[in-house]
C-alpha cells in the first residue's frame, strides 16, 4: 500500500485555497469562537499531513475536507485537554476596514453582524451549520448532508426550520 | 439536490455571507498554521515512542495481558452454579400470652360488677395461636 500523498504540493495548495473558507466553517462549528476554531483547524492540518485524514476523491476537495474539519471540531468538543495544540496565540482580533468606510458605517456594519452572529448562536447546531453550508459557502443540499453525515432528508428539514427560524428572528431585529 | 432560489432567501443569504466574510477576514495565516502542523508532526515522529518500536512494544503488552486472562481462567475454571441451601424457613412469629399477663396498677378500674364481656387478653392469645398454627 502506497503511503499517502497528504503533504503533496497539490494537498498543500488547495487547502492553503480552501484556508479562509475553512476556518469561517470552524468558526460556525464552533459555536462562533475563533480560537477554538484556529485550534481545531491546526488540528485538521495535522491529521491530514500525517495521513489520519486522507483524501480519497469519493467527494470533491471542499465536502471532504469540510467533513473532516465537522468531526475534528466534534472530538475537540468532546474532550476537555485541548489546550495542548496551542503552541502560538490566538492572533488579536483586527478591526478591518476599508478606507472608504466611515467610523459610523464600521461601527454600523458591526452591531449588524453581530445582530445576525447572535441570531445564528441561537439556533440548533445542525440548522446553524446547515444554513451556513448552503448561503455562505455555497453546497448543495447533498452535499452538505455528507459534510454533516446525516441523510438528504434531515439536511432538508434542519434547512427549512432554521430558515424559517432565522428570518423570523433577523425579522424581528429589524424591524424593532 | 439544490436548494430552490426562494426571492425570500436572497436576503438570507445576503446576511449569511456578511457574516461569513466577516470571520473569513479574521482567519490566521495558513502559512503559519501549516508550519505548525509539520513541525508538530515532525517531533511526533521524532519521540522515542513513535514508529515500529512502539507498535511492538503494544502488540507485546496486549499479548502478555491475553496470556495473565488465560492462565488466571483455566486456574479458575468456571464450575456449575452452586445452589446454596436457604437453612430453614422463618416461621411465623407466634404471639407470648406471658407478655400479656402483665396487671397494670390501675386496673381494678376497669373492674365492673357483671360477667365479663369480652375473653380475657390471655384466653384471646390462646385463641389466636391456636388460628395460626398451621
Amino acid at each position: 500500500m502506497s503511503e499517502p500523498q497528504t503533504d503533496s504540493p497539490s494537498v498543500r495548495e488547495q487547502l492553503e485555497a480552501w484556508h479562509s473558507e475553512s476556518f469561517a466553517w470552524a468558526v460556525a462549528c464552533c459555536d462562533h469562537e475563533p480560537g477554538d476554531a484556529e485550534d481545531v483547524l491546526q488540528m485538521t492540518y495535522l491529521k491530514i499531513l500525517d495521513g489520519r485524514a486522507r483524501f480519497e476523491g469519493r467527494s470533491a476537495f471542499k465536502t471532504w475536507l469540510f467533513g473532516v474539519v465537522r468531526m475534528t471540531a466534534l472530538e475537540q468538543r468532546r474532550r476537555a485537554w485541548w489546550g495542548w495544540l496551542r503552541t502560538a496565540p490566538v492572533e488579536a482580533v483586527r478591526e478591518h476596514r476599508s478606507l472608504d468606510e466611515s467610523p459610523d458605517d464600521a461601527l454600523a456594519r458591526r452591531e449588524k453582524i453581530d445582530q445576525i452572529r447572535a441570531a445564528c448562536l441561537r439556533l440548533p447546531s445542525r440548522q446553524r451549520e446547515v444554513l451556513m453550508l448552503v448561503f455562505h459557502h455555497d453546497v448543495t443540499l447533498d452535499e452538505a448532508a455528507q459534510i454533516m453525515r446525516v441523510s438528504p432528508g434531515s439536511a432538508r428539514k434542519h434547512y427549512q426550520r432554521g430558515k424559517e427560524q432565522l428570518r423570523a428572528w433577523l425579522g424581528q431585529l429589524q424591524s424593532a | 439536490m439544490k436548494t430552490m432560489n426562494d426571492p425570500q432567501d436572497e436576503d438570507l443569504r445576503r446576511q449569511l455571507r456578511e457574516l461569513g466574510a466577516d470571520v473569513e477576514r479574521r482567519a490566521p495565516a495558513f502559512q503559519r498554521m501549516w508550519r505548525i502542523a509539520c513541525e508538530t508532526r515532525t517531533e511526533r515522529e521524532q519521540q522515542p515512542g513513535h514508529g515500529l518500536l512502539s507498535r511492538v512494544f503494544a502488540t507485546a503488552a496486549v499479548l502478555v495481558v491475553a496470556g495473565v486472562l488465560a492462565v488466571m481462567v483455566s486456574h479458575h475454571p468456571i464450575g456449575p452454579a452452586v445452589v446454596r441451601d436457604p437453612g430453614p424457613v422463618a416461621q411465623a412469629p407466634v404471639a407470648n400470652p406471658e407478655a400479656f399477663d402483665q396487671d397494670a396498677p390501675t386496673d381494678f378500674l376497669l373492674a365492673d360488677s357483671g360477667p365479663p364481656v369480652a375473653p380475657s387478653v390471655d384466653q384471646l392469645t390462646r385463641e389466636i395461636n391456636t388460628l395460626l398454627s398451621p
